[in-house]
């Protein structure tokens, strides 16, 4: 199953953004991003099943969170998700 | 010992506080810094510390809550962050030495001063609205005065800052924890407070509450944003460069849930009942000159008192040798002091915590009147 990746600036808004995930029932995880997914260097990002992600991202976006960037993970590679 | 000095620092503290320091400094490492076990409890713990701070004192976005090591760090980010060489800024006269000395080191800085007697909050807001001019780099006003206790009308004078569009600062040191403070109604730019006051938390911590972006203070590493040399443009990173003080923090967490438990409001009348018994008890002292105000509204947990004959400093310490605490001296506001018209001898400062009784006011009172015979 893929996985996305929705990587946050600090680690204090990727927890912001999990603790609003896990109370709208959103199976979530917080953790380091891989290197190499943003240009700036270490970040944190939230783990979230492909069929929960436009909803996480919509509920993010609501409560004024704006990641960074979202990938997704398939088979070992990321591919950049656009947030449009 | 009768410990009377909570306004330097809370020197009891809930047994709740120590066991997380000791919890902490056993099974936490560095937030933010990987994702192993203890840097995730570290991470969850400071989180956790920003969530119940936001509750507490109104603040919906636990970004924007800012871990420093004392009130003075937090004054001095937010001054930096506001004030200009060359500006222009308005205090109450009632500040501290971690509100004027940053301010006093700023090249060609114009420090105007509202001056107006204690206890008198209507003259305080019409000094504010006669000094406040447009250009006025900010405002910085402590809310309580931490030599007197006197509360400053901060919910008045923060609206007068907003209407002229100027930029406001609270040190909020004497009266977080007890007094209202509610940053969604205050809209103030900048919050400071300390953790090892009212709060409950262990020493070396503090908190700026911010209200908009500000400077960095110091540079270096936030586990964020890492190859950029520049310091992160997002909060709270921009302003906690370097390892973070998990244990206090984790301390600070516990301090926090003791007052939100026990509730400001209830903290803040018992202050009030010791205070009238000191108050009441020594207005008809001919021995004394005691600065109080009956007045719920106008004066905190917090008296200074003076002997008729006799300095402050000695009277702190034949009360110390009687195993009593109190402070003595100018507590590091001699602009108070200026204030109120005691800048010749300082005072005695009396000030309580949640833990102090008042059995232990009677037996100060007891020993001040016998050092009169």
């Amino acid at each position: 199953m893929n996985q996305y990746l929705i990587v946050c600036r600090s680690v204090t808004q990727a927890q912001r953004a999990g603790r609003l995930l896990t109370s709208a029932g959103i199976t979530n995880r917080v953790f380091r991003s891989p290197v190499g997914l943003t240009e700036r260097g270490c970040s944190y990002s939230v783990k979230v099943r492909e069929s929960s992600f436009w909803r996480a991202l919509a509920l993010l976006r609501q409560e004024g969170i704006h990641p960074v960037k979202a990938v997704r993970m398939e088979g070992g590679v990321y591919a950049e998700v656009p947030l449009v | 010992m009768i410990y009377f000095d909570a306004a330097a620092t809370s020197f009891q503290k809930p047994r709740a506080v120590r066991e997380a320091v000791y919890r902490a400094m056993t099974t936490m490492s560095s937030p933010g810094r990987g994702n192993y076990a203890s840097a995730a409890m570290a991470a969850d713990t400071l989180f956790q510390c920003r969530l119940e701070l936001g509750e507490l004192f109104g603040v919906e976005n636990p970004e924007q809550i800012v871990f420093t090591s004392n009130a003075t760090h937090a004054l001095n980010i937010a001054i930096h962050s506001l004030v200009r060489p060359g500006g222009r800024v308005v205090i109450s006269g009632y500040e501290h030495n971690a509100v004027t000395r940053p301010l006093h080191a700023i090249d060609g800085l114009s420090i105007h001063v509202v001056n107006t007697p204690l206890f008198d909050q209507e003259a305080m807001v019409r000094g504010f609205q006669n000094l406040i001019t447009k250009g006025t780099d900010a405002v910085i006003c402590t809310h309580v005065s931490n030599v007197f206790g006197y509360i400053l009308p901060i919910a008045s004078i923060a609206a007068v800052c907003r209407s002229w569009g100027v930029p406001l600062i609270i040190d909020a040191s004497q009266s977080a924890g007890s007094l209202p403070i509610d940053q969604r109604l205050l809209q103030a730019d900048f919050i400071a407070m300390p953790g090892h006051k009212g709060l409950y938390g262990p020493q070396g911590t503090g908190v700026l509450l911010c209200g908009r972006e500000g400077l960095p203070l110091l540079y270096g590493g936030t586990g964020s944003n890492s190859r950029d040399q520049a310091m992160p443009d997002f909060l709270p990173d921009r302003m906690e460069a370097g390892t973070h003080n998990v244990p206090g923090i984790a301390g600070l967490l516990a301090g926090v849930r003791f007052v939100r438990a026990m509730g400001p409001a209830a903290i803040r009348r018992h202050g009030y009942t010791l205070k009238e018994r000191l108050l009441s008890a020594l207005e008809g002292d001919a021995g004394y000159r005691v600065f109080g105000s009956h007045d719920y509204d106008k004066q905190a947990a917090v008296v200074s008192l003076l002997p008729r004959d006799g300095g402050s400093e000695e009277l702190c310490q034949q009360l110390s040798d009687r195993g009593i605490a109190l402070r003595g001296g100018y507590h590091c506001a001699p602009y108070a002091h200026q204030t109120a018209g005691t800048i010749e001898t300082g005072t005695a400062r009396f000030s309580v915590s949640a833990f102090n009784r008042l059995s232990e006011v009677d037996t100060l009172l007891r020993h001040l009147k016998s050092l009169q015979k």
